[in-house]
């Protein structure tokens, strides 16, 4: 219960907005278009977009109105399916029995979060466990160091290449060393990259290829990191890093502020991809496994 | 960035042209979509809301209606209002004429500041010969002393070492004292990113401003951020006094909203965007030309500015020497070429010509990118010099070689010469009606260079 607890006082703060909204819209205790409105109008706030909006909002206006109706049966309502629609997104990433080496490649647009939730992750794989982290960011200034950084307060073992040198290299160089040093998890950390900057999406493919030719027999996850505070161009990111390469998974960042992360529900609906953990703040006990429940009672602020 | 909107504007606006008179339902569909089209380029709901509301009383109050088509009329209302929104002119750092000035960067975690800081001081140093001082106050991110530090060195700027002082008052007092006592022109002040909602955190950002008292507040915003926009916006506003703000990651294929988001909430001028990762990828910020650039009426004058900034002044002049004398070999044509590259590439010239969506979607469709550019160059890195001005020697054998020398296919060759000769004509027109000035010239040349590329 922690887990849950901690998530939604994180998300408490940004999900305020919608309840008051819908509080607000219910005192006249009918569902009339000014209602809808206000609701559309929550829903919108929360970078939940137009399209998601519309089909919740429809879900709303087909409620038949009685004396039962009040601002918690719809906030249950829409919570329900929000959480209906995310709930095929939970996923582990940290399958409990599964020996022999896993790797996890983390891309992303820049600064969304790769290197910290990196160093969130080292702390939650435990002490017990042989990590490797492998600084294939050697382009952005100090991205080595403040990787190792993390790396060293986990005590995890690290390896780096030589200056500017190609990231697909220190890659291979990691997974060799990583298989011959039976590490349970290498833990690979990118440059950041727009997602249609063709060149630097090249860069990942290739990074990614000698991965796979270096580990045949070994999993790989791609895990996408994702700013919560962006918009609509999270969904861009999904679909175009996905497309050249399948990325197995997502994390979401930047939850403890304002912004909400609605777009995830577009992309819960586009695509079927697990959303592995939420990040809730910069320190290294700051993230939480994605459950869909808390998520949408927090989008929507509903107490228990 | 506003490529869908401008999309979705092209489209509202032609749904109406035609149209004598605009009726009341005419303008309510017309309202709505742009609605609908703002909140898809994400926009903050609170900005459409006050945007709309405008366009309308405006419309109400407007007697000419008849007068004027109904399309003109919308393409007009919606560009004042969104030049009311974000300006008109480019407006400058504002630089005291003597002693320190003082600039204070802020934003939340990732939004860009440090790397904007470093660009910053790039930016000023160029064209002056101020004596900047870089410091930071992040004490919180690993390495943030470091990133900025190796940053200062790449652009050779002096960098503020306050050795692990863990005190972020004190590094702000230290570091006034450094730079009066040093006699520096420009003190870029850097800070750890926020979340608005941390109190203590937005606390001790305006303790710092306090303290800095600067002349220039920066907030630095991701240009992909959503409608979190508007809670960024205001509260940062409401905590240190914004000056101006400065827009991330322009390079990426956000659809721009959090401009118009920002610039609307804050009030303070947009300055710069950044439009990429490395240090000269700083620009300064043209209101009027992206209100064009979002309605479709093409940014001419960025373009002309653009294009004498990154060529190379003494291939233009080549260029035209042997243009006006008639001569234009391939080695011409690959000039030619890498010029368009410097620019930004295909998509970058397009994103400023008139009819951007539409020349946007063929080059899709083509798959014309700044590959093309790049594979067109190496065909021609594999020709022979005689080759190269004698193109029409280029045979089944020749193109054989050439083809394998570049790594491109025969079909490739093919298409290139294809499109040589056609630019090839275009000059040989040109040069007939070559009267023009450089600038002038350019533009011409720059277009005539473009359809050819795109009926291949
Ligand atoms: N509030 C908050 N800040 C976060 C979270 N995750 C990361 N950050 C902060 O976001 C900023 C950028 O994080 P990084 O880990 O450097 O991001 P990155 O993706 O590695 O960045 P690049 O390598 O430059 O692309 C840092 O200041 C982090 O402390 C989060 O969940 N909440
Ligand atoms: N593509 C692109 N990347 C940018 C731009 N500006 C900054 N970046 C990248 O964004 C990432 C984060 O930049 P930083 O300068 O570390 O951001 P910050 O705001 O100082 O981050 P914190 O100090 O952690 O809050 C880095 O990977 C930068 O290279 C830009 O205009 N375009
Ligand atoms: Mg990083
Ligand atoms: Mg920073």
């Amino acid at each position: 219960m922690y887990i849950i607890s901690k998530f939604r006082s994180g998300l408490k703060k940004t999900s305020r907005f919608i309840t008051s909204n819908i509080i607000n819209s219910l005192t006249s205790k009918q569902i009339s278009p000014k209602i809808i409105e206000d609701i559309e109008t929550a829903l919108i706030s929360a970078d939940i977009g137009l399209d998601v909006t519309e089909h919740l909002v429809n879900k709303i206006k087909k409620i038949k109105i009685t004396d039962k109706i009040d601002s918690k049966s719809i906030l249950n309502l829409l919570s329900n399916e929000i959480k209906n629609i995310l709930y095929e997104c939970e996923q582990n990433l940290i399958e409990k029995h599964n020996d022999g080496l896993k790797i996890f490649l983390f891309i992303g647009v820049n600064g969304s979060g790769k290197t910290t939730t990196i160093g969130k992750l080292i702390k939650r794989l435990g002490k017990d466990k042989k990590i490797l982290v492998a600084a294939c960011d050697t382009f952005r200034a100090a991205a080595v160091d403040q990787l190792k950084k993390w790396s060293d307060n986990q005590e995890a073992d690290f390896f780096q290449g030589s200056l500017n040198q190609d990231p697909a290299s220190v890659a291979y160089g990691a997974c060799e060393k990583a298989k011959n040093d039976k590490y349970d998890f290498l833990i690979i950390d990118t440059a950041g990259r727009l997602s249609n900057n063709t060149n630097l999406l090249n860069q990942l493919v290739k990074i990614k290829s000698v991965i796979d030719k270096s580990a045949v027999d070994l999993k790989l996850k791609t895990i996408l990191v994702l700013d919560g505070t962006n918009g609509s161009n999270m969904i861009n990111q999904v679909e175009i890093f996905g497309k050249s390469l399948n990325v197995t998974g997502l994390i979401i960042t930047k939850l403890d502020g304002t912004a909400k992360g609605g777009a995830l529900i577009s992309i819960a609906k586009k695509y079927q991809i697990p959303i592995h953990f939420v990040g809730l703040g910069e320190q290294e006990d700051d993230l939480l496994e994605f459950k869909a429940e808390p998520f949408s009672h927090s989008l929507l602020n509903i107490e228990n | 960035m506003f490529g869908i909107l401008n999309e979705k504007l092209e489209k509202i606006v032609g749904s109406i042209r035609g149209k004598a008179i605009i009726s009341e339902d005419d303008l309510d569909i017309t309202l709505r979509e742009i609605r609908i089209a703002f909140l898809e380029a994400d926009v903050a709901l609170s900005v459409v809301k006050s945007f709309i509301e405008d366009i309308k009383s405006n419309i109400v109050g407007q007697k000419v209606l008849k007068s004027i088509k109904p399309d003109q009329m919308i393409i007009k209302l919606v560009h004042d209002e969104l030049i009311k929104i974000l300006g008109s002119n480019n407006e400058s750092l504002n630089i005291a004429k003597t002693g320190l000035t003082k600039i204070l960067f802020c934003g939340l975690q990732g939004s860009g500041k440090t790397t904007t800081v470093a660009k910053l001081a790039n930016y000023i140093k160029k064209d002056s010969k101020k004596n900047i001082l870089l410091v930071s106050s992040d004490i919180y991110r690993p390495a943030a002393q470091e990133q900025l530090q190796v940053l200062s060195k790449q652009i050779n700027v002096e960098f503020f070492n306050h050795k692990n002082t863990k005190s972020v008052e004190k590094i702000t007092l230290d570091s006034i004292k450094h730079a009066e006592q040093n006699l520096f022109d420009i003190m870029l002040f850097d800070t750890a990113g926020r979340q608005v909602v941390d109190e203590a955190m937005m606390e001790e950002l305006k303790k710092i401003a306090q303290i800095l008292d600067p002349q220039e507040t920066i907030l630095v915003a991701d240009s992909l951020t959503g409608q979190d926009a508007a809670n960024i916006a205001n509260s940062f506003s409401k905590t240190v006094h914004i000056t101006s703000s400065i827009l991330t990651r322009i390079d990426g294929d956000g659809k721009g909203g959090a401009a118009l988001s920002i610039k609307s909430i804050t009030g303070a001028p947009i300055k710069f965007i950044g439009t990429g990762e490395k240090i000269e990828q700083l620009e300064s910020f043209h209101p009027e030309r992206i209100a064009n650039r979002i309605l479709g009426m093409g940014d001419i004058v960025s373009l002309v500015e653009k294009a004498t900034e990154n060529i190379d002044q003494k291939e233009i002049e080549n260029l035209a020497k042997k243009m006006s004398k008639g001569k234009f070999d391939l080695e011409d044509f690959a000039n030619q070429l890498k010029q368009m590259g410097k620019m930004g590439g295909v998509s970058g010239i397009m994103s400023m010509l008139p009819g951007i969506s539409k020349a946007q979607k063929l080059m899709a469709e083509n798959k014309i990118s700044n590959d093309t550019i790049n594979h067109q160059i190496a065909i021609i890195n594999s020709m022979t010099k005689n080759e190269r001005s004698n193109p029409e020697i280029i045979k089944a054998s020749r193109k054989i070689r050439i083809s394998n020398g570049s790594g491109m296919r025969v079909q490739d060759v093919n298409k290139l010469l294809k499109q040589f000769l056609q630019s090839q004509k275009m000059m040989k027109r040109m040069k007939l009606m070559n009267k023009g000035d450089l600038s002038n010239n350019l533009l011409q040349k720059l277009q005539g260079n473009l359809p050819p590329n795109f009926n291949h």
